[in-house]
């Protein structure tokens, strides 16, 4: 080691701690996020993988608080700098989001209005941020700066199709219109919400070489939020993995998938069909994820894990440090009363 | 652009226009017995008979007569009523502008009160104001324009003296005219209010739930600006469509109107033309009532396409 | 869509009725349950008038004309005496028994037009759309009035006309309903098979398409109802002395100077009445319409 005090570490852009989320229905109240931590530091491309309803939308919407009406946070805390998003007042919500903070969706073909041209969509979004220091900018000028994010992103002959609508181009213009939307107003951390789930292989790669081109050129933080373990290995510079609402995973994703700790991660990683399996039955994981209205007190995995025992039943295991990465599995926890046999497992391998 | 829908529809229109100017031409004809006695009734005076007769051109051939009918409806000429041998159309053309004021007042009361009160409604689903509003709606809905009618009557008019309940006063006295134009305008509006603010209700909490609403929240712009701007040009959408077909629930409302307060125009003209069965005037007056509707309809259909983008520029697809 | 089954669609025999379902599904509603107890009270009016009124609808009584309301007449006089709590209760009888043959008429008139348009298609499809376009031209009260002029006022008169304008709403829904249950694939598995016209449309297109007009039908009675009264307000429908509601509104306009009683209590009844159909009628259509995709896969076994 050498001498001297080890250097300061960046200040996280984003930190998020122990996050609860609850989605109240007539019969009763779900939980859908719990205990969810993790940090972003600038111009880091966090990934945030799991199956469906492992809880990544719910955890994109509460990060600017749009979950629907019957959605609350419930505990914990999201400081995007220096403030707890969950505390901003309105004004001051509706002043971060876009400008601090800025999403891109699944869906393009139904996220922008129909109604209105593309000129004025992108224009509207500047000007509702003019408090800040886009009021400096004259109306022309915004249309300028519209036309000039449109090239960025690969639109052919924006001067002239700004004026068009939504409906007159195709899917994946219409997903880098919405990624231009969300770059003219400059964010800080983007959050990719299964952002080219929608869209061929060709198109992905763009749009995942945009994403990147970000990054270096701007120094733009994203949250990748997939279901595709292939593609988060490709962008991503840290993983967070996601199991019924619970973050159950995080580290770098190079040691994270030479040596997948959790064996929810271990089963994941087994499951992407290699051209060294061919011929052999694809890898699935038994079982199903267990539904929000009925999950077991335990680690939420118990079912479906090989190496379950009875102690993993009765207490919810703790999200704890291992070699610079975090698990919530009672098998890497000393405090938690799991019994290591003499088997060797895939962790230890 | 529109150009292959809308000469689809005007020719549609067309032919509608021609087969109700033929069903009234034949409508004498669609009952047993005696044309002249049923237009007259059973006790017709010899003179009178022949006077109908000849005007309504009973000698003729029916299929003749249809066409005789169809062809001078097309040129202007509704016939003559049978009493004061005035033209048909001098007769309609007095009465008509009241009519219209009406129905383009109520409209726009409607309009002016459901909308926004819809809008309003939709921004703060499940508060006070809207179940209130809901309540309230619904509560107009089942309050048909002549019962409406006989309540105000009885409220403003004869109970508290306020307003006019006779007439329609004169249209070179405008603010007399205005001042007997405003319970019959309520009359006919209210239950179209009650209808208007639901619609639009359930349209903007539609579209509230869409994904572009969700696009330009997280974009950051103001609340006023994502209700009144985004949504609502979607949710108007469908409300305009429902307007043309507003207009003719209006005449038939108007009808009632006209005979409670005593107003002149079309409804009267035809109330009491069939009372004094004098059957060119209803015949007329009703192809024109008619032919109005037909035309609302037609407007709403294109204004409907024309504020919904998607379909208007068929223009580049990428 | 789940493949087609090819067994016939079952009798009911066994399976629990969908209308009891139904009926509890509406009470469990407000609205519902409002809509459904007054249009059970209006109901029980319907059958025990005779017993429930106090006088007969059409006993006069001169020196008692015009009065407000009293110990002896619960709601006051008419102009010639009558009890006027016992003509709005008969008047019930007329309102329910114009809407409802009035309405049944024009669902099975449109039923059957809409079903040949759509299932023959081509020039006659063609014709009958615009015969139900130019129907649909005159606004209802309108056509109305067009009829009555050579019909003549009466009751019978008020069925036919109000029968003829509701129709083409129903002929509407049923050849849309054709149209699209015809491409579907078990009618055209069951065409292969060899099964004729009539055996596709009575068994199953016919079962499929029944229900959406019958919740058009409880949606349309309201309107029947004031259309109705408003038809024989203007002297047009049912003729006095027949205590249809709308005359008594006319009756009762014409001396609105001297007692507002009968005005009042006749609006008042109509919008119940109005009022409780409509609830009725909308919570049976939210209802079973979310659900109306589960009642045709249910039917298709």
């Amino acid at each position: 080691m050498s001498g001297g005090p080890p250097p300061e570490p960046t200040p996280p852009l984003l930190r998020v701690e122990g996050l609860e989320v609850v989605y109240h229905t007539r019969e009763r109240s779900l939980v859908a996020l719990s205990d969810v931590s993790f940090d972003v530091r600038p111009g880091e491309i966090v990934g945030v993988v799991g199956e469906s309803g492992c809880g990544k939308s719910t955890l994109s919407a509460a990060l600017m608080r749009l979950l629907p009406a019957n959605g609350e946070a419930t505990s914990g805390s999201i400081h995007m700098r220096e403030h707890d998003v969950l505390k901003l007042r309105p004004e001051a919500l509706r002043d971060m989001r876009g400008r601090d903070i800025g999403m891109i969706f699944q869906d393009p073909l139904t996220s922008l209005n129909p109604t209105f041209s593309v000129r004025t969509q992108l224009v509207d979004a500047q000007k509702a941020h003019r408090s800040r220091d886009l009021g400096r900018y004259s109306d022309r000028d915004l249309v300028h700066r519209a036309v000039d994010v449109l090239e960025q992103v690969g639109i052919p002959d924006p001067a002239q199709r700004i004026d068009d609508y939504p409906h007159q181009f195709s899917g994946g213009m219409r997903q880098r219109i919405m990624i231009a939307m969300a770059l003219l107003l400059e964010p800080a951390l983007l959050i990719a919400d299964e952002a080219t789930s929608a869209l061929d292989v060709t198109l992905e790669a763009q749009i995942l070489e945009l994403l990147k081109r970000l990054r270096r050129e701007r120094g733009t933080a994203i949250i990748f939020i997939s279901h595709d373990l292939g593609v988060v290995a490709q962008v991503c510079d840290r993983v967070v993995v996601m199991y019924a609402g619970r973050a159950v995973e995080e580290g770098d994703v190079l040691s994270l998938f030479e040596r997948p700790l959790h064996p929810y991660t271990q089963a994941l990683l087994a499951a992407i069909p290699t051209r060294k399996q061919g011929g052999e039955r694809l890898a699935t994981i038994p079982g199903r994820v267990p539904s929000l209205s009925d999950l077991p007190p335990g680690c939420k995995f118990v079912d479906r894990c090989p190496y379950a025992q009875d102690v993993n039943r009765e207490r919810e295991p703790r999200y704890v440090a291992v070699d610079g990465r975090r698990v919530r599995c009672n098998i890497y926890d000393p405090d938690s009363g799991y019994v290591h046999s003499s088997v060797p497992m895939a962790a230890d391998a | 652009m529109i150009g292959r829908y809308l000469l689809q529809r005007v020719a549609m229109t067309m032919i509608v226009v021609l087969l109700s100017m033929a069903f009234l031409g034949v409508l004498v004809h669609l009952v047993p017995g005696d044309p002249v006695k049923v237009i007259l009734g059973p006790r017709a005076s010899e003179s009178l008979s022949a006077t109908v007769r000849a005007e309504m051109d009973l000698d003729s051939s029916v299929p003749r007569q249809v066409w005789n009918f169809t062809v001078g409806a097309l040129q202007g000429d509704l016939g003559e009523d049978f009493v004061s041998r005035l033209p048909v159309t001098t007769l309609i053309g007095e009465a008509l502008p009241h009519t219209l004021v009406l129905a383009v007042a109520s409209l726009g009361l409607a309009v002016l009160l459901g909308v926004p009160l819809g809008v309003y409604a939709a921004t703060r689903p499940n508060s006070w104001f809207d179940r209130i509003s809901r309540v309230v709606s619904v509560s107009l809905i089942t309050l048909p324009a002549f019962v409406g009618g006989l309540l105000l009557l009885l409220l403003f008019a004869i109970r508290l003296d306020m307003l006019p309940a006779i007439g329609a006063g004169e249209f070179s006295d405008p603010v007399d005219y205005a001042r007997h134009l405003i319970l019959p305008t309520v009359a006919l509006a209210a239950t179209w209010i009650g209808y208007l603010a639901r619609l639009v209700r359930t349209s903007m909490l539609e579209v509230l739930g869409q994904n572009y609403i969700r696009t330009s929240r997280a974009v950051g712009l103001r609340d006023r600006v994502v209700f009144y701007k985004y949504a609502l040009k979607n949710a108007i959408i469908p409300t305009v469509a429902v307007l043309g077909v507003g207009l003719g629930n209006l005449m038939g409302g108007a009808v009632f109107v006209e005979v409670i307060f005593t107003r002149p125009g079309l409804g009267t003209l035809i109330v009491d033309s069939i009372e004094s069965r004098n059957f060119p005037i209803v015949r007329g007056a009703i192809l024109v009532i008619a032919l109005l509707f037909v035309a609302a309809n037609l407007a709403a259909d294109f204004s409907y396409r024309l504020l919904d983008p998607r379909i208007r520029v068929r223009g580049r697809s990428a | 869509m789940e493949a087609p089954a090819v067994t016939r669609v079952s009798r009911l025999g066994g399976r629990s009725l969908p209308g009891a379902k139904i009926l509890k599904e509406v009470a469990g509603r407000p609205a519902g349950l409002f809509g459904l107890a007054l249009v059970v009270f209006l109901l029980l009016i319907v059958a025990f008038a005779p017993q429930i009124a106090p006088y007969e609808p059409s006993a006069q009584n001169i020196t008692e004309r015009l009065q407000g309301p009293s110990g002896r007449h619960l709601l006051g006089t008419d102009e010639l005496g009558r009890d006027l709590l016992s003509r709005l209760l008969f008047g019930t009888r007329i309102a329910l028994g114009v809407a409802f043959p009035a309405v049944l008429a024009a669902l099975v008139a449109g039923l059957v037009v809409g079903m040949i348009a759509g299932y023959l298609g081509g020039r006659i499809d063609n014709a009958l759309v615009v015969v139900m376009d130019t129907v649909q031209a005159f606004p209802a009260v309108i056509l109305a009035l067009a009829l009555l002029a050579v019909l003549g006022p009466s009751l019978r008169n008020v069925i036919i006309v109000i029968a003829v304008s509701f129709a083409p709403g129903y002929a509407r829904v049923a050849r849309a309903l054709v149209l699209s249950t015809k491409q579907d694939q078990f009618v055209e598995a069951e065409r292969a098979l060899g099964a004729g016209d009539g055996r596709i449309v009575g068994v199953h297109i016919l079962p499929n398409i029944i229900a959406p007009l019958f919740i058009l039908l409880a949606m349309d009675l309201p309107a029947a109802i004031t259309v109705e009264a408003g038809l024989s307000f203007l002297g047009v429908g049912v003729q006095p002395p027949t205590p249809s509601w709308g005359v008594i509104l006319a009756d009762g306009f014409d001396r609105v100077r001297d007692t507002p009683w009968p005005v009042l209590s006749a609006a008042l009844i109509l919008m119940l009445t109005t009022l409780g159909f409509t609830m009725l009628g909308e919570t049976l259509r939210d209802v079973v319409d979310p659900k109306l995709s589960g009642v045709r896969r249910w039917r298709r076994g």
